[in-house]
């Protein structure tokens, strides 16, 4: 009959076994080490269309809507609603703003990977 | 067969790795509003689940307080001094708690605003001023007393031809409300709901921190007035930067004094905090009607309950603290 052997952990294992946790731990805290990577989710009709970075320069169209992303902020250029209150809501570039335009289904966010935040919501 | 007991510590990571609380967030279009929920758990099934759920019941909130034409709110406009109207036990409460909201608060806050609010325009894109003699035709309708209720029979009744209620002052809060509902029965202990900047708060946020809630400054549209840190409660805020137009250099917003059927004057912006999002929603728009005195007298009747009132007077800007916050040494920007 087969004996099943249990090897006795050596220091060569122990060493082995704690890199690969001080690995894991470090692994779990290095995506918020070094990111204040915001980004904008465009959705519309509640299906996300766009996501782009905020440190990119460019205008994104949507329908008769163009949105400008430029140095961080972003805002809707031009918009073929009524009332033009997104429009008139200007430059947004923190995660707790958003620009809505209720006529054409469209909503703006703003996400941060940075815990360095200011609020996590505004009441408005 | 040799087995390596250092696989013990292989687990070991992929157990805490499992452990660590992560943030979920999902945002939607709904109730004309965007609406987010953010929950922090350490169980991305449940989250996920949970998330899903609320999202539901959000939705059913949309269908019932709604005003398409297949909706019991329109049925029951559309019968308006002809019959009753059965509805649900839900909708029936939501009336029943208007109504009580709106003896709190002596009339300043009414459902039946729904005349008013069509004849200025503030459910279309176009607002405008409208004529003297027309406001003054409609006030007869505007009375929240000429809501008869039958508990027995769930009927709703509008007593005069004409009248409309309007749930816009108090649906949002009872989504949040439900929403909220929802996360805890999932066992979720850390979460923020925001319907359009009505905002519920669950437990702390990551790392046991408390949320933190700016409160939009009501003359600058990138900037806060203050930044409020709760865990465990709502807050709304009520604005006249929100729905306006200018005529003649003055500006006419969307909150209505009931008894004279133009806007409210004075106050600029009404922020409550208090444990039930749906009186935090109703309260915001009456404190806001009745002005920094008398509002705040309200305010300190209820319990759990602060504000934060913005007017606007011939001596400039006054910001009226509930006293519970003043002592916290509040900051404003302004």
């Amino acid at each position: 009959m087969n004996k099943q052997k249990f090897y006795k952990i050596s220091k060569y294992d122990f060493a082995v076994a704690m890199f690969i946790l001080l690995f894991s731990f470090s692994l779990m805290s290095f995506k918020n080490l070094n990111s204040d990577n915001k980004k904008a989710f465009i959705y519309k009709n509640n299906k996300l269309v766009e996501k782009t970075s905020l440190s990119q320069k460019k205008v994104i169209n949507i329908k008769k809507m163009k949105i400008e992303v430029a140095e961080g902020h972003l805002r809707v250029l031009e918009s073929d609603c009524p009332n033009k209150i997104c429009k008139h809501s200007g430059w947004i570039s923190n995660p707790y703003q958003t620009i809505v335009c209720v006529p054409n289904k469209i909503l703006i966010e703003i996400i941060s990977d940075s815990k360095d935040i200011e609020c996590n919501a505004v009441s408005y | 067969m040799k087995t390596k007991i250092f696989i013990l510590p292989l687990l070991f990571v992929l157990f805490l790795s499992g452990c660590r609380e992560q943030t979920f967030k999902k945002t939607k279009f709904l109730i004309n509003s965007p609406c987010e929920i953010t929950i922090i758990d350490a169980n991305s099934y449940k989250a996920k689940k949970a998330l899903k759920e609320s999202f539901n019941e959000i939705e059913k909130v949309d269908k019932l307080c709604g005003y398409g034409l297949d909706s019991k709110v329109s049925e029951i406009n559309l019968n308006a001094g002809k019959q009753p109207i059965t509805v649900n036990n839900e909708l029936f409460k939501i009336i029943e708690e208007s109504i009580r909201i709106g003896d709190l608060t002596e009339g300043a806050f009414d459902i039946t605003v729904g005349p008013l609010v069509s004849l200025w325009g503030f459910d279309t894109d176009k607002p405008s001023l409208p004529l003297k003699n027309k406001i003054i035709s409609v006030l007869p309708l505007v009375n929240y007393k000429n809501i008869k209720l039958d508990k027995e029979k769930l009927t709703v009744y509008l007593a005069k031809p004409g009248m409309k209620i309007d749930l816009g002052g108090i649906a949002q809060g009872y989504a949040v409300k439900m929403a909220s509902k929802k996360l805890k029965e999932y066992g979720i202990k850390k979460a923020l709901i925001n319907i359009s900047g009505d905002i519920m708060v669950i437990g702390e946020a990551l790392e046991n921190n408390p949320w933190k809630i700016g409160v939009q400054h009501p003359r600058k549209q990138n900037e806060l007035l203050t930044i409020l840190e709760y865990k465990d409660k709502s807050i709304v805020t009520s604005g006249d930067y929100e729905k306006y137009f200018f005529s003649n250099g003055v500006r006419y917003h969307h909150i209505f004094v009931p008894q004279t059927g133009y806007p409210a004057k004075g106050t600029i912006s009404t922020t409550i905090i208090t444990d039930d999002p749906m009186l935090a929603d109703a309260l915001s728009t009456a404190i806001f009607v009745l002005g920094a005195k008398k509002g705040m007298a309200i305010v300190n009747k209820i319990r759990n309950t602060e504000a934060i009132i913005i007017s606007e007077t011939n001596d400039g800007t006054i910001i009226t603290v509930s006293s519970e916050l003043e002592k916290t040494n509040l900051k404003f920007n302004y």
